[in-house]
Order: structure tokens, then C-alpha cells, then sequence
């Protein structure tokens, strides 16, 4: 007994260390950076200060752009399950034999660079891109729209097109656990089969949705790529800030609370999520 | 109804893979940036690239940094999963999600 322990901490030991050392101790420097500041010749003063935090509260820029980052993930979120979770369902229950091959085809698009996919959208919207080349041809519009390219717009479709994989897996998963007798004894029942999708299928449905939802929202919430190459600068996001504060800016205290104010969010949204998700399981 | 799904399924895998496509195909436009589609096709940037040593080099780099990444993911990875989850995070939840979220992270 005491031998397995034993092992089992020897084996428990690489990814520990590895956490400690590249999670843990980070997260750690950045909350301290998070109390220095700067002295007037760009050098850090390791004296802790509320400073930055100050700072933070009392430039609206801070919060204009974390409630713009929150309004991009929030619609990322419900496009991606407007248009996940139709596919999810045609895949569990529709797709027949073609279900593995049409689910890898989910996959796939996963594989391929991040940055590709956003400069095909670059591609797509640009002024001579394919959508208004399009829109020209067949007169919808005289001008080409140059509304399309760098615009919160741009910025939400390329990372729906990103994660909406994110949300088909989890939901294709709680679609296939849900026990086929459910089903058959609501229909057994005189349920229609659109009762049967409201009152059964979505409910058990709820925690594959959450964890897609929350993956949706939070990988869109710290995207900072996105923003960079679609968005202008109506579509700066909370990312991109602290990019530029610990880049260009240099000035990484400032960077590192900003830092660790989308930390504590990121936190606090995932423990609710989790709190939500235990709860509907047991419902 | 089985008709209306499957017509949305293939316009969900026209949004996931018209885009990629858009890529492919313009890398066979002679203009370079804008007209779509391509008035004149040319495999020229293709020549160009596999005359290009520097972006060999980069592409050598790029496995090169893969490779040691599947190495080294593999080694801590696999223990991670095989016993520290229940060890470490009996009540699992948070942080299993969390370290999801910085995998994928670390990867965009």
C-alpha cells in the first residue's frame, strides 16, 4: 500500500514540477510585478504599491475595453452555439453511417495554424476580397463595403469560424450519453419529437453546452491575435493592452495587474461555470 | 426535416472550410492581393518557395520545435495523466479546466 503511494507521487512528479515551475511560479512574478512600478527612468522599483491597481480603477479606457472584450466573447459564444449545436444534434442523431467521418471533418479545421484561418478571413473581407467581390457581382452593392475588414464584425466571425469546434465536441459528447430508452419512453409517452428535443435532449444536453460555451468565451475573452490582424481600432480588445503594455509600452507592472485582473475573472467565471455544471449534472 | 439538417450541416462545413479553401486557392493568383477569383492562375509563388532557403529554414525550425514538443508533452503528459489528476486534484473541476484553457493557450 505504502509502496503504490509512493510510486504513484514518483510518477505525479514531472507534471507537479512542471506546474510548479512553469504555471505556478510565473503566476507568482506576475502578481508581484502586479504591486512594482516604474520610476522615471523606465526601471523597475520593487516597492509594493497600490499604484497600478489605482490606475486601473480610475482610466475608463481599462473598462471600456473589458466590457468590449466581454461583448465579443459573449457573441462568439452564441454564434458558435447557433451554429454548433444544430450540427451537434444532425451528427448524434442524423448523420448515420457518415457520423465518425463528418466528426473528424469537425476536427480538422483545428489542425490548421490559427493565424492561417484569420488571414483567410483578412482574404474575405478585404475591400478587393471575395465577399465584396461577390456582393459587386451580383449588384447587392455598387461600392465595395469597406465596413467589412477591421471592425469588431471581422473580428467575431474569425473567432466563431476558431471555435466553433469548441463547442460541437463537448455537445456531440453530452448528445451521446444521453440513454436511447429516454427517448424512445418519451415518445412512448405521446411526446412529439419536438417535445422530446425541448423537455429531454436539450436539458441533458445543458453541461456539454456550458463547457463548450465557457471554452468559447474564454479563449475569445484573452484572444489578442484576432483583434490585431481584423480589428481597427474600434475592436481593441483586453489582450491586445496588455500586449502593448508589456511590449511596446514596456511597462510590465502595469501590464502584469492588468494581467492579473483578467486572471481573477477568467477564475471567477470558470468556478461558476463549474458550480453550474455540477448542478445540472445531478438535475 | 432530414433535408432542411442536412442542408444546414453542409453550410456549417462550408463556413468551417470555405475559408481554408479561399487560401488555397488565391496561392494560385497571379496578382497577388485582391481579385477574387483570380484572373490569372500561376504556380510562380510556389516556385518561389521552393527557392526560398530561408523559409526551408523556418519550416526545419517549425519541426524541430514540434518534435520536442510531442517529446516532451508525451513524457510529462502521460504521468499527468496517468495518476496526478486523482492524486493531485481529487475534487477535479477548475483546475482540469484551467489547464485545458492554457494548453490551448499556449498553442494559439
Amino acid at each position: 500500500m505504502r509502496g503504490t503511494r509512493l510510486s504513484a507521487w514518483l510518477v505525479a512528479l514531472p507534471p507537479f514540477a512542471w506546474i510548479a515551475v512553469f504555471l505556478f511560479a510565473p503566476y507568482c512574478l506576475l502578481f508581484a510585478y502586479s504591486f512594482w512600478s516604474l520610476d522615471a527612468g523606465q526601471q523597475v522599483l520593487r516597492h509594493a504599491t497600490l499604484e497600478n491597481y489605482l490606475h486601473l480603477a480610475t482610466t475608463p479606457l481599462y473598462l471600456t475595453v473589458i466590457l468590449r472584450s466581454m461583448r465579443i466573447a459573449f457573441s462568439v459564444v452564441l454564434l458558435s452555439l447557433l451554429i454548433g449545436y444544430p450540427l451537434a444534434c444532425f451528427l448524434v442523431f442524423q448523420a448515420g453511417k457518415y457520423r465518425r467521418i463528418l466528426y473528424q471533418a469537425v476536427i480538422i479545421p483545428l489542425w490548421i495554424s490559427y493565424l492561417v484561418r484569420a488571414y483567410a478571413w483578412k482574404v474575405i473581407f478585404g475591400n478587393e476580397g471575395v465577399l465584396n467581390t461577390l456582393l459587386l457581382w451580383c449588384h447587392a452593392t455598387r461600392h465595395p463595403l469597406g465596413f467589412l475588414l477591421y471592425s469588431p464584425f471581422a473580428v467575431i466571425v474569425t473567432l466563431t469560424h476558431i471555435y466553433v469546434p469548441f463547442v460541437v465536441l463537448p455537445v456531440v459528447a453530452a448528445l451521446e450519453k444521453i440513454p436511447h430508452e429516454l427517448l424512445e419512453s418519451s415518445s412512448d409517452l405521446g411526446a412529439t419529437a419536438w417535445q422530446t428535443f425541448i423537455r429531454v435532449i436539450v436539458p441533458l444536453s445543458l453541461p456539454g453546452v456550458l463547457s463548450g460555451a465557457t471554452f468559447a468565451f474564454l479563449l475569445s475573452f484573452g484572444d489578442f491575435l484576432s483583434p490585431l490582424l481584423l480589428g481597427g481600432p474600434s475592436s481593441v480588445m483586453i489582450a491586445n493592452i496588455v500586449a502593448n503594455l508589456f511590449g511596446a509600452d514596456y511597462n510590465w507592472p502595469l501590464g502584469a495587474a492588468v494581467a492579473v485582473l483578467i486572471l481573477v475573472m477568467v477564475l471567477v467565471i470558470l468556478s461558476i461555470t463549474q458550480r453550474l455544471e455540477r448542478r445540472w449534472r445531478v438535475a | 426535416m432530414k433535408a432542411l439538417s442536412r442542408v444546414y450541416a453542409a453550410a456549417v462545413y462550408a463556413f468551417l472550410y470555405l475559408p481554408i479553401l479561399v487560401l488555397v486557392v488565391y496561392s494560385f493568383n497571379l496578382d497577388g492581393v485582391g481579385g477574387f477569383p483570380p484572373h490569372h492562375w500561376t504556380l510562380k509563388w510556389y516556385r518561389i518557395l521552393f527557392d526560398d532557403a530561408a523559409m526551408w529554414n523556418a519550416v526545419g525550425n517549425s519541426t524541430i520545435v514540434a518534435l520536442s514538443t510531442v517529446v516532451l508533452s508525451m513524457l510529462i503528459g502521460f504521468s499527468g495523466g496517468l495518476r496526478a489528476r486523482s492524486l493531485l486534484f481529487p475534487r477535479q473541476g477548475c483546475f482540469s479546466t484551467a489547464g485545458a484553457v492554457a494548453a490551448d493557450r499556449s498553442r494559439a
